[in-house]
């Protein structure tokens, strides 16, 4: 009580940072202010998670509509002559046009909003990765860092041999695990939950030890020791002390594990272990069957490849910013 | 450092325990798909498969033991047996080897000429017609069969495990029906489900099967029609012998002998003076002979009726005959010549033969063509021919060897569920186009990364350095298969052109090889290379703000000496941290690679083996990539140490 007095300029100091933003509010603020290639970066993924959330309303056509009036087949003379012959002709899809900004798929579709609605998988997948993944890796590292003997080593040991397993491998390999389909849900939505299923259980324990890393130096920092000292209980120093002193890192991960996770997303779509057709995904579009179609209509192979790489640049752009900002130790780590 | 390498070694092997334990439970969790791969795609398990079939698939699997049995038989190994089919000679106790069995335990073998002979084993039935030199395999069951006996060479019936009773009318031999060879082996209907153990054949009308749960069996319309008879008893039942059509004993565990004297329609215990398990009854006149586990043998003099055990001990065959040794050993067999002579054989190579009704006992020598005493082998089975020319016995048996085969730790990662090859032949033979693709791609990276990263730090936030940020951000950015499919696409429309896609083994035409692994390593290069790049950036720059840098621009040295000898060197310990941890990142990328340039290597073996659920192949790849990625990242650590002296192992 008598220090507070007896320093007043202290005092003021308190109350200026009471009246201050959150500091979480401040992160944006310095980011948008510091950090130019980290707001391009910022406005890209804001908007890819726009387009990718709203899909149904923002594109233009349904994802089964066909404009099959645009499409004409001529055919060659060869064939024309022989009336045994069934109409295999060359497929005309008409390209880019004000109508159609991304041109028309194979089967007359709109190709813009077929990227549109992909986005949609990929962001849905995206986010409910960051979800899984953050939260288990948080509980789990914390909680490693929190208990810390036996248990921490029983932890780290599981995770270290994890940690031995390349990714894809392991993602088709769970992806193949997992039921193909379930009652309780229609087949795209769970072809997308088993994705996050997939990733989730991969990325938990990288997850886990970044955050637990994290939690073992707040741990044993002096404002933990004192909140312990004015007799605060563990729930209260876990929550109240930790958790929010490991957010820093948790944001840098969740923004690099969301680029990650759209990656992959793309890379199980593109093998055939992503979400089934009809439904749009980016790494689907991509695949050989569709590609072959580069002859006549190039743009099939380009706008999807072109989404994939600008969301996830403008994510790893945003990540590194938020990582410099929030964590200078760890700059150009990836 | 040899302390180090040796405590960083034994720290791999827990590490891999665990990764094993999560690799076995992909068997856990998949028995459902596990049995579709045995079934094909589309077609749903529980409607083609009964209950009986499903028990059955699942055994053979391996499915059906608890997880600790399944992952220690994974890791580790299990006990096997190998079997060989041997045939006694002209009393130099030589005994040659017949057939080829294809390491499958024979478990009873029957003739009933000199010549034509049957045997049976793990899931197939042989068949000779040439004195037993040479076995064909005429049928593949589902089920291990344990005995076969024949009425004439047309007529045999053979039984096995979960109440299949096989029969051919034609000896076994392939039919060409319609012009395709079948097979003349059909199965017959017993109605029981238990594991049937002897089979009793009296003429090709009437024959008897016994098995466990006290199962006895009879038909007497040549096994169109299987009646159940009531033992009175729920002991397994082992073996049975007839001496006509009415009278019959049947011996099984418990020391539990049955006897009959109505065919079978009723049947009386009778006390056999013993409580081991029996395993074999031989019946000859009044005289009857059962053997069993621990050397057991009981006799009778007056048809079965009354029962003594006798303790039995034998002298060995030939001029040197030695103390009497007794038998301790599971006694598996006996037979009866007349009601003088007799044999029994069991475990550790044992052959007895009597020729005064099982009073005394002498033991043939048992050695194999090449000399070789083979005591530590088990006989299964044992069949006495009367020689032709000599008069002689002459005995086929059928032994086994009992071997620990090895696990995962032995490299045996088991056998492929769709082809014919083991998972380690599979993954030998895919093993080359990866570990070169891989080789090639984290050197690439390296080679790339590395200088561009210095580049980029030294001249900070010039045009060189934007550009390189530049192209590793986009570099991370940029999906490897859309990137692989463009670089395969647009040359063909552009310029008709095409990068190489048949592989090619590197020491069969090394250039084009390399012309083959060219593009496939940029593609898969460049992800690598990105992060590395970024890395050496930041942590060459770090060093670049450290003292001694300063010190050594202070006093004067050229930039060359400044950044090679100064900076470069501490800059690259952590780098070479990251191209480890950048290892699994390329190792799981070349599934895509590997995908998209047709190369075929582990990843497209993955791909195959997801596709047709194919999970013995699959746990095997996710075995070895994290045995591949814990070696790396060893030699990782070792560089690490070698390159920074400051680091003292031990």
């Amino acid at each position: 009580m008598t220090t507070r007095t007896t320093q007043p300029e202290r005092a003021e100091e308190v109350l200026a940072r009471a009246k201050s933003r959150a500091w979480y509010v401040d992160l944006w603020i310095q980011l948008v202010k510091t950090k130019p290639l980290a707001t391009v970066g910022l406005v890209i993924m804001l908007f890819f998670l726009i387009i990718g959330i709203f899909a149904t309303w923002i594109a233009p056509e349904g994802i089964n509509e066909p404009n099959l009036d645009r499409i004409r087949t001529e055919l060659d003379e060869t064939q024309a002559a022989d009336a045994s012959q069934p109409d295999y002709g060359v497929w005309h899809v008409p390209g880019p046009s004000w109508r159609h900004p991304m041109g028309l798929d194979i089967n007359g579709r709109d190709f813009m909003s077929l990227v549109i609605h992909g986005g949609r998988t990929s962001v849905l997948v995206g986010i409910g990765t960051v979800a899984f993944g953050i939260f288990f890796g948080a509980v789990l590292g914390v909680a490693s860092a929190w208990f810390g003997g036996k248990f921490d080593l029983f932890v780290q040991r599981i995770v270290d041999a994890w940690l031995t397993f390349p990714a894809l491998p392991v993602l088709i390999t769970l992806v193949t695990i997992l039921p193909t389909t379930v009652g309780f849900m229609p087949l795209a939505a769970w072809a997308m939950t088993k994705i996050i299923i997939a990733l989730g259980i991969l990325w938990t324990p990288w997850n886990s030890r970044i955050i637990r890393s994290a939690a073992l130096v707040v741990k044993e920092s002096e404002y933990v020791t004192a909140a312990r000292a004015l007799g605060a209980n563990d729930a209260r120093i876990v929550f109240g002390h930790i958790m929010p002193n490991v957010a820093a890192p948790i944001i840098t991960l969740a923004t690099l594990s969301l680029g990650g996770a759209i990656l992959y997303e793309a890379s199980l779509s593109f093998l055939g272990y992503g979400v089934p057709p009809p439904n749009p995904t980016w790494g689907g579009m991509l695949t050989m069957s569709q590609v072959t179609h580069v002859f006549n209509a190039p743009w099939l192979a380009v706008f999807p490849g072109i989404a994939i790489s600008l969301v996830v640049l403008g994510i790893n752009l945003l990540g590194d910013g938020l990582r410099d900002l929030l964590d200078p130790r760890l700059r150009g780590q990836t | 450092m040899r302390v180090y390498l040796l405590r960083r070694v034994l720290l791999l092997v827990p590490t891999l325990l665990i990764a094993s334990f999560f690799v076995a439970g992909i068997a856990r969790v998949m028995p459902g798909d596990a049995l579709q791969a045995y079934l094909g795609a589309g077609r749903d398990v529980s409607t083609v498969l009964g209950e009986r079939e499903l028990a059955i698939l699942k055994a053979r699997l391996g499915l059906d033991d608890p997880f600790a049995v399944q992952y220690v038989r994974f890791i580790f190994g299990w006990t096997d047996k190998e079997g060989r089919v041997l045939r006694s000679g002209f009393g130099d106790g030589v005994w040659r080897q017949l057939g080829e069995f294809a390491a499958d335990p024979v478990t009873d073998l029957t003739f009933v000429t000199n010549r034509d002979g049957w045997s049976v084993g793990k899931e197939v039935l042989w068949g000779s017609t040439d004195a037993g030199r040479t076995w064909t395999p005429q049928h593949k069951t589902e089920d291990t069969m344990n005995a076969v006996a024949a009425a004439d060479v047309d007529h045999v019936w053979a039984v096995g495990d979960n109440g299949t009773i096989f029969y051919s009318e034609e000896g076994g031999r392939p039919t060409s029906e319609g012009g395709r060879r079948g097979s003349s082996w059909f199965e017959q209907q017993p109605g029981v489900t238990e594991h049937l153990n002897d089979v009793v054949v009296l003429d090709t009308e009437t024959a008897w099967v016994v098995g466990n749960a006290g199962a006895v069996l009879a038909t007497s319309d040549g096994g169109a029609s299987w009646r159940s008879q009531n033992s009175g008893t729920s002991e397994d039942l082992q073996s049975a012998a007839f001496l006509d059509a009415d009278n019959g004993l049947a011996v099984g565990a418990n020391g539990t002998i049955l006897r009959t004297s109505d065919g079978g329609a009723s049947w009386s215990a009778v006390d056999s003076g013993t409580s081991e398990r029996l395993l074999s009854v031989a019946y000859f006149g009044t005289k009857a002979m059962a053997v069993g586990e621990g050397g057991a043998v009981t006799q009778s003099d007056d048809a079965g009726v009354s029962w003594r055990v006798s303790n039995v001990s034998y002298v060995l065959a030939g001029e040197s005959p030695g103390e009497p040794v007794p038998v301790g050993e599971t006694l598996r067999g006996v037979g009866l010549l007349s009601d003088q002579r007799g044999f029994a054989f069991g475990d550790g190579g044992l052959m007895l033969e009597t020729r005064d009704g099982g009073a005394s006992w002498q033991r043939l020598p048992l050695i194999d063509q090449d000399d070789e005493p083979i005591p530590e082998r088990d006989l299964e089975a044992a069949w006495p021919i009367v020689s032709e020319r000599s008069g002689e016995y002459r005995y086929f048996v059928a032994s086994s060897k009992s071997f620990w085969r090895w696990g995962a730790v032995g490299g045996n990662l088991g056998e492929s569920l769709v082809g014919t090859r083991t998972v380690t032949e599979d993954l030998s033979r895919t093993l080359a186009p990866t570990l070169q693709l891989g080789i090639m791609t984290i050197l690439l990276a390296t080679a790339v990364a590395v200088p561009l990263g210095i580049l980029s730090a030294v001249r900070q936030d010039t045009w060189m350095d934007y550009t390189g940020r530049t192209v590793a951000i986009a570099g991370l950015a940029i999906p490897s298969f859309w990137l692989g499919t463009m670089v395969i696409l647009l040359p063909a429309v552009w310029f008709d052109w095409s990068p190489p896609l048949q592989y090619i083994f590197f020491f069969d035409n090394p250039m084009a090889n390399l012309r083959f692994f060219a593009i496939p390593v940029l593609v898969g290069g460049l992800f690598g290379s990105a992060s590395v790049m970024r890395m050496t950036r930041s942590m060459m720059l770090e060093v670049l703000r450290q003292d001694y840098v300063r010190t050594a621009w202070s006093k004067g040295l050229r930039e060359r000496v400044v950044i090679y000898r100064h900076a470069l060197k501490n800059a690259l310990i952590p780098v070479v941290t990251i191209i480890g941890m950048q290892i699994p990142l390329i190792v799981g990328g070349l599934v895509i690679i590997e995908r998209l340039f047709s190369i075929p290597g582990i990843g497209r073996l993955l791909l195959d083996a997801v596709r047709l659920r194919d999970y013995p192949v699959i746990q095997g790849i996710n075995l070895f990539f994290a045995a591949a990625v814990l070696l790396s990242n060893l030699v990782v650590d070792m560089t690490y140490g070698w390159l920074d002296p400051r680091i003292h192992y031990g």
